[in-house]
């Protein structure tokens, strides 16, 4: 029975590229293992600055992804830069703050729990903010705030659900807010309100598995097969 | 019950055997710290057996033991028709008249040695030196002497013709099974006395009690069991553990101001030499400052002192509450305590400076950092190097708009207590669960208060599982179970094989679950549970 904290995240990047890429915002939102009620009052957001962004070729390296940052934001290109440096904080200082934060998610340490971090949860994170992650907490000698040995990717986790039915088109954050016709508040793309809607879609999902799965539908299943 | 002591004409040492508050105590075996009876067999027995003199007080502790509930005959051991004929429940006999008198005062039944010292006396002429081998083949376990002693005692019962042959034949047949469990008076009466000792301490003066056992607890195998059994039984008493705090500088618990204080070295991982550093840097800021440590705010510890002590004794200090005195939330200082620690020691100095030159002003963390901010960079100012400035800037935006939000939550809060000082003071997971579920507490249960029907809202702190050899359920799994909640701890939980199989998943330490009982002979009886 599990009773780990789960933190749904999501890094918002200054690139496409998980190899690359540096967080320019970071977002979470816990969510209570027993009662899955998303502790909204309970967020963790910042602004971060990505290591080169002062150079000067900062802006044309990485104009595309600034300029899509910015039309979500409805702001100039040149004004989503100038948030980042006037609001950013630098990266080792918003890494060891996402980690100070996840930390006050672990349980206790007990015969039965022996890995008591929170689990992540999020949209694409084993294919993009897990890697990114990992890769900057090792650049940065911080240690990472998830043991990774449980993750739930929200991607997966529909494709498994919809994989012979139809239903959303693809499987993009965007697509799945219009097909759940899911209301929301704040603008998308801003980490945090996409960090609550993923929270949301988990929730639910989660939810209806747990009044399908019965130990005794599943134990001795290849019994006799 | 009210008791009649004048305590200010009682000598500790000898106190009036009679107090009913003692006897009270001991009855509703309200047992932890008194002397042989703070097991829970000895806890169990005392309630059942409600001693109201020194004779019964005597009599359990000899026959609390496993020799005497080993003891079978009629389908009940020794210790059990003790007290059932003390409590009228069984009729008291004799099996010969002759034994009366030496068998009045334990309801018929042999507890003493010394009792069948004055059978043999009484039925077979034995004299005291006949009858002292009596007690030493029965006390020592002597078989070759037992042997001669019987030969002895048949033909002085033969002489006597008090009791036939048959009857002599099995008068002995008793005393020799009673070498199992026969303790000698003059030995349980002393044990006795000191039992009652104690549990007139504990009456009479409870503060001063448990703070002489917290203060020695060290001196038992698991002294934090000991100490969380001790708090436990004082939150039963309604007396408060106060958290440990630094301006007392008491290394174990004391008793201050009439309040029992944690003592700082039992907080995990501070110990005396901590503590000793500690005292000789807090006196040189004090005087540095020009301030006594019960004046300093949060801003006077963070600046001075913290970075002279090693990070985990700070954290620690913070997380048991040993701080409290200074006015801010516990995660307020935890954070702010790491903002510091990422400025460089020529940084720090410079703030220190700042402090020291404006005494009487209070400053935020962040009115410091933008002095920092704001004083020359390089050789004549606080930043020594230009990356610094963007180093500290970013702390400050992290001071002024922080990732989330900093307060104390109750979940964070019970966790650090229970891993620092061992048991939850100031703050209980509980706190953070709608309890109105139950109408019953840990403390109604152990107290016996709660009516033949219990509900209760508790943290599973123990489970005890327990393969049934025999009956029906041969082979099941059943459990016991230790609960907690703010008011304290309760055991002698039984969860029978039915219910344990259908909510096993639900049992396990940390979890939180309202269960519902039933009064049984031992303890409560669950018959439902719902995990929360």
């Amino acid at each position: 029975m599990n009773h780990k904290f789960y933190i749904c995240y999501d890094l918002e990047t200054d690139s496409p590229n998980p190899e690359e890429a540096h967080p320019t915002e970071i977002a979470a939102v816990p969510i209570e293992p027993r009662s899955l009620k998303i502790l909204a009052d309970e967020t963790f957001n910042v602004i971060v600055q990505p290591p080169d962004l002062n150079e000067k070729d900062y802006f044309e390296n990485h104009s595309d992804t600034i300029h899509w940052h910015a039309s979500n934001h409805k702001v100039e290109a040149k004004d989503m830069l100038e948030k980042w440096k006037k609001e950013g904080v630098e990266q080792k200082l918003a890494l060891q703050e996402f980690n100070r934060y996840c930390k006050q998610f672990e349980i206790e340490k007990t015969s039965q729990n022996w890995y008591v971090d929170p689990i992540p949860v999020g949209y694409n994170i084993i294919g993009f903010d897990n890697k990114i992650l990992q890769r900057i907490c090792q650049d940065n000698k911080v240690s990472c705030p998830f043991s990774f040995v449980n993750q739930v990717d929200i991607m997966h986790l529909l494709f498994t659900w919809f994989e012979n039915i139809g239903g959303p088109s693809n499987f993009k954050m965007d697509t799945l807010r219009e097909f759940f016709q899911m209301p929301h508040e704040g603008t998308a793309h801003e980490a945090l309100t996409d960090v609550i809607d993923t929270a949301r879609i988990f929730v639910r999902f989660l939810q209806f598995q747990r009044k399908q799965a019965h130990v005794k539908k599943f134990k001795g299943a290849f019994n006799g097969v | 019950m009210a008791c009649n002591c004048d305590l200010s004409q009682v000598d500790i040492t000898n106190p009036p055997l009679d107090c009913p508050k003692v006897w009270d105590l001991i009855s509703c075996g309200d047992c932890k710290g008194i002397f042989q009876l703070e097991s829970q067999l000895g806890r169990s027995l005392a309630k059942q057996l409600k001693p109201e003199n020194m004779e019964h007080l005597s009599a359990l502790i000899s026959i609390s033991r496993p020799g005497a509930m080993e003891s079978i005959w009629d389908n009940k051991s020794a210790t059990q028709h003790y007290i059932d004929r003390k409590n009228g429940i069984e009729p008291i006999t004799y099996f010969h008249p002759s034994l009366e008198n030496a068998l009045k005062s334990t309801y018929g039944v042999i507890c003493y040695q010394e009792q069948s010292m004055k059978i043999a006396k009484d039925i077979a002429g034995f004299n005291l030196q006949e009858a002292d081998n009596l007690r030493k083949a029965v006390g020592k376990k002597l078989p070759k002497l037992m042997s001669e002693v019987k030969i002895k005692f048949l033909e002085g019962c033969t002489k006597q013709k008090i009791v036939n042959e048959k009857e002599a034949e099995e008068i002995f047949g008793w005393i020799q099974k009673g070498q199992r469990y026969l303790f000698c008076k003059s030995h349980g009466v002393a044990y006795a006395y000191n039992s009652y000792i104690t549990a007139f301490a504990k009456a009479h003066y409870p503060k001063q009690f448990f703070t002489s056992y917290l203060k020695h607890s060290h001196s038992k195998p698991d002294y934090k069991e000991e100490i969380k059994e001790l708090i436990n039984n004082m939150k039963m008493m309604d007396i408060p553990v106060y958290p440990p705090n630094l301006t007392l500088f008491n290394e174990s618990f004391q008793l201050i101001d009439n309040k029992i204080t944690f003592g700082l070295t039992d907080i995990k991982g501070i110990g005396s030499a901590v503590i000793t550093k500690l005292k000789d840097k807090v006196k040189n800021v004090e005087e540095f400052i020009q301030k006594s440590i019960d004046k300093w705010n949060w801003t006077d510890f963070l600046v001075f002192l913290s970075a002279k002590v090693d990070k985990t004794s700070v954290e620690n200090l913070i997380n048991s509450g040993a701080l409290d005195f200074l006015q801010t939330e516990r995660s307020q200082m935890l954070h702010d305590y790491w903002i510091w620690s990422q400025l460089r020691e020529r940084e720090q100095l410079w703030v220190q400076n700042e402090l020291l030159r404006h005494p009487k002003k209070q400053f935020t963390l962040s009115e410091l950092l933008q002095y920092l901010l704001d004083s020359p960079t390089g050789k004549a100012g606080g930043i020594y190097h230009k990356k610094r400035v963007t180093f500290v800037k970013s702390l400050k935006k992290i001071v002024d708009k922080p990732p989330y939000k900093i307060r104390d939550a109750i979940r964070i809060t019970a966790k650090n207590e229970k891993e620092l000082l061992g048991i939850n003071l100031t703050a209980h997971k509980l706190d953070d669960y709608d309890t109105s579920l139950g109408k019953d507490t840990c403390r109604d249960i152990m107290k016996d208060s709660t009516g033949l029907f219990v509900t209760v809202v508790a943290e599973v702190v123990n489970v005890r599982e327990h393969k049934i050899k025999s009956g029906k359920a041969k082979g099941q799994y059943m459990a016991f179970l230790t609960l907690s909640d703010q008011t304290g701890e309760a055991d002698s939980i039984a969860v029978f094989s039915d219910i344990y199989s259908q909510y096993k998943d639900h049992l396990y330490e940390g979890s939180v679950c309202f269960f519902e009982g039933k009064v049984g002979k031992k303890g409560i009886i669950v018959n439902k549970i719902i995990s929360l």
